[in-house]
């Protein structure tokens, strides 16, 4: 009796002693890490930074200035922010319409294979190529990939009047500038690659803009 | 007496030729020329202000947006690397993008498998006005860096921090290779661009893409087609 007694008494003493060994060995073990870690943060390579500040250079030679107004665009031309979502007719300097777009999603489209696309607006400067009246869209193999389906063998099931509107104008390599089912999407970044407009600002832009008009695209 | 003459105008029109040729040479250094030599392509190019007070998005000489910079720094990781080495960047010069931002902002789509095409005929046409609702992309980065053909990295970030050459992590490890005697090779210079709003730079990301090339230290623009200019 006396000895189950003091075995139960013993008890508390041996988990304390145990909770302690382990409260110790997990300060050590921080301590450890802790140093591991700081030690190899200030010994990789420390970071050295400066201002830049480039000394003055040479003077801007006066026939490239010329010639690089020479390059500018004159007449019409229509300005695309990808990323704002605005599309501008601009003559001489003037902007005539400042009009809501969408353009390219930039999302990545991967085939269960080897096929990947990349929704992305082309940048940089194109021309109009051509420009249409209620055009036909011949669905490519994404927009059925997309959907989570095998593209059609025939080429009927690829043949869509709906979705590009009353008009396009053609920007080369497949891209178009055209209206949209979707207007209240305008301004967002939606698109497959193309520039799709507003009812309104389609027929304005179609109306008023030449084949050969230079579209800038950043 | 021909052969003479055809021999003096012969040296007359090399020596023109050959002060042309430097007088060309020379005047590739100044930002215009450099510029011009961009401007003569469709391709997009971006320029950072001799003051690094701005970066102008160009095409053909004209500029289409601008975006205000906090400052530009160059930094370098390495020991002993001190402000007289990292001020050797000279300017002007061009840089081409060679490796693009991580593309971690892109919404990836991605069907494990595809069901074969059905023409259903009784599937409604799209109606005009109900909009999808697409699953919101991820967020663009404020953040990123990118390589160039120079050997310089660069960063487009909020604050030199931000845009730390190596992350947390790395940098534990590179410096206990270090001390172990195994260190690892030198990282590449960085020029790190500030914006002063982190949507510039969540704007920008897309215009870093391979072959892009940024003009360090150019003039302001020539022509100016932002709204309202």
């Amino acid at each position: 009796m006396i000895e189950a007694t003091r075995e139960i008494d013993a008890s508390p003493e041996i988990g304390g002693s145990a909770r302690r060994t382990w409260i110790l060995a997990a300060i050590g073990a921080a301590v450890v890490v802790v140093s591991v870690i700081l030690i190899g943060f200030f010994a990789g390579n420390p970071v050295a930074v400066a201002t830049w500040s480039p000394p003055e250079g040479t003077a801007p030679d006066p026939n490239a200035v010329g010639r690089l107004l020479q390059q500018n665009p004159k007449g019409l031309v229509v300005i695309i922010d990808t990323a704002r979502g605005r599309l501008r007719v601009v003559r001489d300097g003037v902007v005539l319409r400042d009009a809501a777009c969408s353009a390219g999603s930039g999302t990545i489209l991967r085939e269960p294979g080897d096929r990947v696309w990349i929704f992305d607006t082309p940048l940089g400067e194109r021309r109009v190529m051509f420009k249409q009246r209620n055009p036909v869209w011949t669905k490519p193999d994404w927009a059925f990939v997309e959907e989570g389906t095998l593209p059609p063998a025939d080429p009927a099931d690829r043949r869509d009047d709906v979705s590009l509107g009353d008009y396009s104008l053609s920007l080369g390599d497949g891209y178009l500038i055209h209206g949209t089912l979707f207007q209240t999407l305008l301004g967002q970044p939606v698109t497959h690659g193309c520039i799709r407009l507003g009812d309104e600002d389609l027929e304005y832009v179609w109306r008023t803009v030449r084949v050969g008009t230079r579209v800038l695209l950043y | 007496m021909c052969g003479v003459r055809f021999a003096s105008v012969l040296a007359c029109c090399c020596i023109s030729a050959g002060v042309a040729g430097a007088g060309a040479e020379a005047a590739q250094d100044d930002p215009a020329s450099l510029e011009l030599a961009l401007a003569r392509r469709p391709a997009l190019y971006l320029v950072i202000g001799r003051d690094g007070r701005w970066l102008s998005v160009r095409v053909r000489g004209l500029e289409l947006d601008s975006v205000p910079l906090s400052g530009v720094r160059v930094a370098r990781q390495g020991v002993g690397v001190g402000p007289d080495e990292l001020a050797e960047l000279s300017s002007p010069q061009v840089w081409r993008v060679t490796e693009a931002p991580a593309e971690n902002w892109r919404r990836v789509v991605a069907p494990e498998v595809l069901v074969p095409f059905t023409d259903d005929e009784d599937q409604p046409e799209p109606a005009a006005g109900i909009a999808p609702s697409p699953t919101p992309p991820p967020p663009r980065p404020d953040r990123y860096t990118v390589t160039t053909d120079s050997g310089w990295r660069l960063a487009v970030a909020p604050s030199v921090e931000a845009a730390a050459p190596v992350g947390w992590w790395r940098r534990v490890v590179r410096g206990w290779r270090r001390i172990v005697g195994d260190p690892e090779p030198a990282l590449p210079p960085t020029l790190v661009v500030i914006v002063a709003d982190p949507d510039d730079a969540r704007r920008l990301v897309h215009l870093f893409s391979p072959g892009t090339a940024v003009l360090l230290g150019g003039d302001e623009a020539v022509a100016s087609g932002l709204p309202g200019s």
